[in-house]
């Protein structure tokens, strides 16, 4: 009977802490439920407007609550957690460290639960010196990592309320600045990724620190044979905006190719062509251009990333060659012969034409973001 | 050759624990421009010090495999 007791503690200690989660819970619902209890249908319709929204996902994170209880599941825990932090927060609450600590002591009893054979802690035999590293060992692993999760949560919530505050202070400048870094959408997307990236830098450091304290040669070998087994790339974030970005500064040059010296030869050649410059075809041309733009520009960033230098040698030349039959277009349109032109190509001309409509590109564009995000919702 | 062999691991780890070091640095500084509403600055920043963290990890885990694989190689000889 006696030997059976460290079993029992292993399958009662997660249960015990998962009705800590219970309770935390209940106490929420107990706190949220008068204000939205009416008749059932009431009731319902409460639920579903926005005040009764803390409830609704109190309810939900209770029955996860219970499940725990039943299966003791870690996985299920941290979604349970998740789902009441959320709950708490819309409420104005927050998640008792409690709770929190309840993670520590699920994951622990999981990991040993499946590997306890009953009847071990008898024969388990332990020196001090053992067990004080094992003490010293296990405090020293968990420290670091609240260490770590407590200096992530405190810089991303600094970095959260200065971008904030620089929003409400962009608010009287430029509306779509303020509109993007006041969204909650982008504070989420944020905090996702410094999040993910302070969980990278964890998982490496641990990976490195556990071959450092027991070197293996056959692991070691193994992996830096494979290059990638060693490649610890950490995906540069919003790589989107990076594109984006220097889409930005190509975009507007094919619009001034093609506006200023394509199209004036095109019309000449085929007048039906004209249709092509009036107002909704600009802006339509203008984001067709823009995604073309960004499509190339993102896929030739990507390549050069991944080390082959010939593509990117291709689309700069291919770029270079556009523009300089673009300016020899230029100088034959506007008379010169033939000879004259491949020798001096109006680049001047041509680059004037791109600062106006740099200008002219952006104007539109932005005019038509901003109209964008006002509809949405996302600026004022 | 065989004392540089010894220290090469402690090469990558110093290199990694520097790389690691400028990131933080950059982030902080990340913060403090977005605090006097330098928004492109901190995000330039930002995106410096994930790129300089990248490095870092990289030569942390090849650090590792590399004492790893000569720690390794002495138990091995003497077995």
């Amino acid at each position: 009977m006696m030997s059976r007791i460290p079993r029992i503690v292993l399958e009662v200690l997660p249960r015990l802490t998962a009705a800590i989660v219970l309770w935390e819970n209940i106490d929420l619902l107990l706190r949220l439920l008068p204000r939205v209890v009416g008749g059932p249908i009431e009731f319902l319709a409460a639920l579903a407007s926005l005040e009764g929204l803390p409830t609704a996902i109190g309810l939900a994170s209770s029955v996860l609550a219970a499940l725990t209880v039943a299966t003791a599941s870690p996985m299920l825990y941290a979604v349970t957690l998740s789902i009441l932090a959320v709950a708490k927060g819309a409420a104005g609450y927050a998640v008792s460290p409690a709770s929190i600590f309840g993670m520590l002591v699920i994951l622990f009893s999981d990991t040993l639960r499946p590997v306890y054979r009953t009847g071990q802690g008898a024969s388990l035999r332990l020196g001090y010196r053992d067990l004080i590293k094992g003490v010293v060992g296990a405090a020293a692993v968990l420290g670091m990592v609240i260490l770590v999760a407590v200096g992530a949560g405190l810089y991303v919530g600094r970095f959260i309320d200065y971008m904030v505050s620089a929003g409400t202070r962009a608010v009287s400048k430029n509306l779509v600045l303020a509109g993007l870094l006041m969204n909650p959408v982008v504070r989420l997307i944020v905090v996702l990724v410094f999040t993910l990236l302070f969980y990278k830098l964890l998982t490496h450091a641990f990976d490195s620190a556990a071959l450092f304290a027991f070197p293996s040669r056959r692991l070691s070998i193994q992996v830096l044979r494979d290059r990638s087994g060693i490649d610890a790339s950490i995906e540069i974030p919003l790589n989107t905006l990076r594109g984006m970005i220097i889409a930005m500064a190509v975009a507007p040059l094919l619009y001034a190719s093609i506006y200023r010296v394509v199209m004036p030869l095109a019309t000449q050649l085929m007048p039906q062509l004209g249709l092509l410059t009036t107002f909704v075809a600009r802006v339509a041309i203008t984001f067709l251009l823009f995604t073309v733009a960004y499509t190339v520009v993102s896929r030739f960033i990507n390549r050069f990333l991944e080390g082959s230098p010939e593509s990117v040698l291709g689309i700069a030349v291919g770029v270079a060659v556009f523009v300089y039959a673009c300016a020899v277009l230029r100088s034959v349109w506007l008379g010169a012969p033939l000879v004259r032109a491949l020798t001096s190509p109006d680049l001047e001309g041509l680059g004037s034409d791109a600062v106006d409509s740099y200008v002219k590109f952006y104007a539109l564009f932005f005019y038509l973001v901003e109209l964008l995000l006002r509809l949405v919702g996302a600026a004022p | 050759m065989s004392r540089l062999a010894a220290v090469k691991p402690f090469i990558y780890l110093g290199v990694s624990v520097a790389l690691i070091v400028l990131a933080t640095m950059f982030f902080m500084w990340s913060v403090g421009y977005l605090e006097r509403a330098m928004i492109a600055t901190g995000l330039l920043s930002a995106l410096i010090g994930f790129s300089l963290l990248s490095g870092g990890l990289y030569a942390l885990r090849v650090s590792a495999y590399v004492y790893g694989a000569e720690k390794g190689a002495e138990e091995g000889g003497e077995a």
